[in-house]
């Protein structure tokens, strides 16, 4: 459990230095530490503090450590996402989806792998369902949401199966949309990734308090 | 027939709902489905119709939804 521990503090670090370097040299993101305002730095050690001890719980919770890679690297899409309302490069979130698929099908065989895929073309399909209702209602989906929604479906796919990933996607999707009716005139972007990323985080604690130990449900 | 730019960007966005539907489909087929060989089948043809849609989405108008 140690080691566990030790690799989700260590993927914690590592997710929040990549993400302080797309931060810092994305030109369209353009945040570099030095240029941040008070409430701006707090909001980053913020970041480094909750990620890293997210990350850490979970690999206390006996999280495999293939499904806390993919963890890793969802949580790059959502601290951009929670700093600046962007995400890093499109490449990026492609890579990691395609990187899911592999860890899935690499650690636990052929079946899960295919999962992982299943599961990340549903989130698209869904997802692109959900833009196009939303879209004229509320101007809450962004360009890269969808690749956010993949990369959900990806991680989630191989995390508790997929029906629960669709039927995630599918509320937190239709809720966005909602509170972007809602609050049309002051919201024009929502943190879908920083929202996808805490849905992930709270699925194993979840399975841990309805089951009393999900090490049979996650390993 | 000669086909102007905005025709051939909706037929694009027409293409691509279809394409996305079909996704819908085969990841639906793909779970229902018992034996490992149909599983892998739907399965491709699900990564096919998704990047394809992707493509088209991303040409018709940077975004999946309609401008």
């Amino acid at each position: 459990m140690n080691g566990s521990v030790l690799l989700g503090v260590g993927l914690g670090l590592a997710a929040n230095g990549l993400t302080d370097g797309f931060l810092s040299l994305d030109p369209l993101l353009r945040r570099p530490f030095a240029t941040l305002t008070r409430p701006q730095r707090t909001v980053r050690y913020l970041r480094w503090i909750i990620s890293t001890l997210a990350l850490a719980m979970c690999g206390w919770m006996n999280v495999a450590p293939d499904r806390l890679l993919a963890l890793g690297l969802m949580t790059v899409t959502a601290s951009t996402d929670l700093e600046c309302r962007l995400l890093p490069a499109a490449c990026f979130i492609d890579t990691s989806v395609v990187a899911c698929v592999l860890l899935a099908g690499l650690a636990r065989g052929l079946d899960a792998g295919l999962d992982a895929v299943i599961a990340q073309g549903l989130c698209f399909s869904v997802g692109v369902f959900i833009a196009l209702w939303g879209h004229g209602r509320a101007a809450t989906m962004d360009p890269g949401d969808i690749r956010t929604l993949m990369q959900m479906g990806a991680v989630a796919g191989s995390f508790a199966g997929i029906l629960l990933a669709v039927t995630g996607i599918t509320i937190v999707g239709l809720v966005i949309v909602l509170i972007g009716l809602a609050l049309r005139r002051h919201v024009h972007a929502m943190p879908l990734a920083t929202l996808a990323w805490c849905g992930l985080v709270m699925m194993p604690i979840t399975l841990h308090l309805l089951h009393g130990g999900c090490a049979g449900l996650v390993q | 027939m000669k086909l102007d730019r905005e025709h051939l960007l909706g037929l694009a966005r027409l293409a691509a709902l279809v394409l996305t539907a079909a996704t819908l489909v085969f990841g639906l087929l793909a779970l229902a489905v018992p034996t490992l060989n149909a599983k892998i089948m739907l399965t491709i043809a699900l990564v096919v119709t998704e990047i394809v849609a992707l493509a088209l989405w991303t040409w018709a108008d940077q975004d999946p939804t309609p401008s």
